[in-house]
C-alpha cells in the first residue's frame, strides 16, 4: 500500500472541489450576514403591532421622531409625529407595543424626563393600577412638562443682573482711582514748573543773587519766555505719555500672544511636515491595498458558484476579421 | 456581545473566503509581469471595439514594451499585430509599415492576409489580390461550414470584385449560395459586394439601391468605418449617376464620420473629393 505524502488535502482537490469548498464557505457566509440581519429586524419591532395614544404639551422641547416611550423603566414605544395644534400647543402622538398594552391603565400618567434639557429626552409613563380598566387605543394621556431652558433663563436672569452690577462697581471704582493717580502726579509737575517759573521771574527781574550777576534785564526775559515754553511742552509731553501708556501695554500683550501663536503656528506646520512626509508612503499604501482588491475581486468573480454567473474576462489578445468591412 | 461576536465570524469568513479565492485560481498564481501585458492588450482591445483607435494605439505600444521587457515573442507578435490593425483602421500607413517591416515571420495565412488588407487599403486591388491568391478557397467543391471559412469567401469576393479580376463572377455566384445563412454583418457586405457587382454588369439603379440597403444594415450595426465607407461608395455611384448634389452630401455626411474616428487621411481625401464637386 503506498503511503501518502504528508501534506494538506487541499492539494489531493481538484480545481472543481476546491471551487465548491470555496463557494460553500461564501454561501455559509452569506446566510450567517441573512440570519443577522433577521435578528436586528426582529429585535428592531419592525413588525409588532401598536397602539397609539396622544397628549398636548405646551413646549417640545427635547422631543422628535427618535423620542423614546417608557413604561416603569422598560423601552415600549416610540413618538410617531409631532404637530402644532391651532391654539399654538404642540400635539404629540406616540405608540406603545401591543404586549404592553396591559401597562396603560385610565390613571396611568406621564413625565418628561429631566434630560430633555440638554436633548436626551425620554417620555416616562407610569404603570396604572391592574384594577383600573385599560385605556383604549386613541385616548390621551396627560404629561408633565419639566422645567425648560426659558424657565432655567429666567431664574438665572436675576444672578446674571447682580453680577452685571459688581463688574460695572468695580469699573467705576477703577476709573475713579487711576486718574486720581494720575492726576496727582500731573500736579506735581505743575508745582515744580511753577516754583521753577516762579524763580525766573524772580531771576528775570533781577532779583536774587544769580539773576543780578548772570543776566540783565532782557536776556532774563528771554530765558524766562523759554523755560515757560519749556514748561508747556514738558506738560504736553507728559499728558502723551499718559495717552500712550495704555497702548503701550497692549502692544506689550500683543507681543507677548503673537509670540505664542507663533510658537503653536510653529508646532502646527511641524505636525503638517511630519505627516506630508508619510503622504507618499499611505498613497503607496493604498495603490497597493487597491490593486489587492482588484485582485480579490477578480478571483472571488471565478469561484463557484458566481463563476457560473459572472462574465469571464475574454482570453482573446488579438483583433480578429474586423476589417472585412472595410 | 453575542452578535458582536457573530459578526467577527462573518468577516473571518469572508477574509478567508478571499484569501482562497486569491490562492486557488490559475490567473492569480501567475505573475504580474505577465498579466500586465494582457490586460494592457485588452484595454486596446476594448478601445479599439469602441473606435478610439489612437488610445488603441498606445495601450498596444504599452504592451508591446512590457511584453518586450519580459522576452515573450508570442506576446510581442500579437502586439505588433494589433498595432497594425489599429492605425490600419484609420489609413495610419507609415505607423502601419514601420511595423509591418519590424516583424520578422509573415509567411502564414493571418500575416499574409493583413498584409493584403493594408495593401487594399492603399486602394491597390490587384496586389491585394495577388497577396491572397494562394489561400483562395475553391469555390467549387468546398463545403462552408464555419463562420470563418464564409468570411475567406467574403474577402476573397471583396478584393476580386475591387480587382476586377475574372474571378470574381464565380466568387459572387457563391456567396450567392450562402446568403441564406449570413449574419446581419454578412448579409450588409454581401448587400454592399452585390452592389459593385450590379454596377460592374452595367446595372446602376439595381446598385443604388443595394447600397442603400447595404447603408441601412450597418447603420443598425452602428458599424461606423463601414457607414463611412457606404457612404462613400453611395456618393461614387451617384457621381456615375449624375447627381453631384446627392453625392456631395453623402460625401459629407462620411466626412463627419471620418472626422470622429481621427481618420486624418481620409479626411483629406474626402476634402479633394469634395472640392472636386464644388469645381
Amino acid at each position: 500500500m503506498t503511503k501518502k505524502p504528508n501534506i494538506h488535502y487541499i492539494h489531493y482537490l481538484s480545481q472543481t472541489a476546491k471551487e465548491r469548498l470555496v463557494g460553500g464557505f461564501f454561501i455559509l457566509s452569506l446566510f450567517i450576514i441573512a440570519g443577522l440581519v433577521g435578528m436586528k429586524v426582529k429585535s428592531s419591532n419592525i413588525f409588532d403591532e401598536v397602539i397609539t395614544y396622544h397628549t398636548h404639551m405646551q413646549s417640545a422641547q427635547g422631543i422628535s421622531l427618535e423620542t423614546l416611550v417608557n413604561i416603569s423603566g422598560i423601552e415600549a414605544g416610540k413618538v410617531s409625529s409631532i404637530e402644532i395644534t391651532d391654539d399654538n400647543s404642540i400635539h404629540i402622538q406616540f405608540f406603545i407595543y401591543k404586549r404592553f398594552e396591559k401597562l396603560i391603565r385610565t390613571d396611568s400618567k406621564g413625565v418628561l424626563s429631566k434630560l430633555s434639557l440638554i436633548g436626551n429626552s425620554v417620555i416616562m409613563i407610569t404603570a396604572g393600577r391592574s384594577s383600573l380598566p385599560l385605556l383604549p387605543s386613541g385616548a390621551e394621556i396627560i404629561i408633565d412638562e419639566p422645567i425648560t431652558t426659558n424657565d432655567l433663563m429666567e431664574g438665572m436672569l436675576p444672578v446674571i443682573n447682580d453680577l452685571d452690577s459688581i463688574a460695572s462697581y468695580l469699573s467705576d471704582i477703577i476709573a475713579v482711582i487711576e486718574p486720581d493717580s494720575i492726576e496727582a502726579s500731573t500736579e506735581s509737575i505743575k508745582t515744580i514748573l511753577a516754583d521753577i517759573e516762579g524763580m525766573t521771574a524772580h531771576i528775570s527781574s533781577g532779583q536774587g543773587l544769580v539773576g543780578k550777576a548772570l543776566y540783565d534785564t532782557q536776556q532774563a526775559e528771554k530765558v524766562t519766555e523759554s523755560l515757560n515754553s519749556t514748561a508747556a511742552s514738558l506738560a504736553g509731553v507728559e499728558q502723551r505719555v499718559t495717552e500712550i501708556e495704555p497702548l503701550i501695554n497692549s502692544l506689550t500683550a500683543l507681543a507677548d500672544e503673537s509670540g505664542q501663536l507663533i510658537i503653536d503656528m510653529r508646532a502646527s506646520l511641524k505636525k503638517i511636515d511630519a505627516e506630508l512626509e508619510h503622504l507618499p508612503e499611505i498613497i503607496n499604501n493604498a495603490e497597493t491595498l487597491l490593486q489587492s482588491t482588484g485582485e480579490t475581486v477578480q478571483g472571488v468573480q471565478k469561484i463557484w458558484p458566481l463563476s457560473t454567473v459572472m462574465p469571464q474576462p475574454s482570453k482573446v489578445l488579438v483583433i480578429d476579421g474586423d476589417s472585412l468591412h472595410d | 456581545m453575542g452578535i458582536l461576536y457573530m459578526i467577527k465570524l462573518c468577516l473571518a469568513l469572508l477574509c478567508i473566503v478571499n484569501l482562497i479565492a486569491c490562492s486557488s485560481h490559475q490567473v492569480i498564481e501567475r505573475p504580474y509581469a505577465m498579466i500586465q501585458p494582457e490586460s494592457m492588450m485588452q484595454k486596446g482591445l476594448q478601445v479599439y471595439q469602441q473606435d478610439d483607435y489612437l488610445q488603441a494605439h498606445q495601450f498596444f505600444t504599452q504592451a508591446l514594451v512590457l511584453y518586450q521587457s519580459i522576452d515573450d515573442e508570442v506576446g510581442q507578435k500579437q502586439a505588433k499585430f494589433n498595432l497594425i490593425k489599429a492605425n490600419l483602421a484609420i489609413h495610419r500607413f507609415k505607423q502601419v509599415d514601420t511595423v509591418l517591416n519590424s516583424v520578422e515571420e509573415t509567411n502564414n495565412a493571418e500575416w499574409s492576409l493583413l498584409k493584403a488588407n493594408v495593401l487594399f487599403a492603399k486602394g491597390q486591388y490587384k496586389q491585394a489580390f495577388q497577396a491572397i491568391a494562394s489561400d483562395l478557397l475553391d469555390v467549387k467543391t468546398q463545403v462552408l461550414i464555419t463562420s470563418k471559412q464564409r468570411n475567406q469567401l467574403f474577402i476573397q469576393t471583396k478584393f476580386a470584385l475591387f480587382a476586377d479580376a475574372k474571378e470574381s463572377s464565380v466568387f459572387y455566384q457563391r456567396l450567392k449560395q450562402e446568403q441564406p445563412v449570413f449574419t446581419i454583418a454578412q448579409q450588409a457586405l454581401f448587400k454592399r459586394l452585390d452592389a459593385h457587382y450590379h454596377r460592374q454588369q452595367g446595372q446602376p439603379e439595381q446598385a443604388l439601391e443595394l447600397m442603400s440597403m447595404a447603408l441601412t444594415l450597418y447603420k443598425s450595426q452602428a458599424n461606423r468605418r463601414a457607414i463611412a465607407n457606404c457612404l462613400e461608395e453611395l456618393a461614387t455611384l451617384y457621381q456615375l449617376q449624375h447627381q453631384p448634389n446627392k453625392a456631395k452630401s453623402l460625401l459629407k455626411r462620411a466626412f463627419i464620420i471620418r472626422k470622429w474616428l481621427k481618420d486624418d487621411y481620409k479626411m483629406a481625401a474626402l476634402q479633394l473629393k469634395l472640392k472636386a464637386l464644388q469645381d
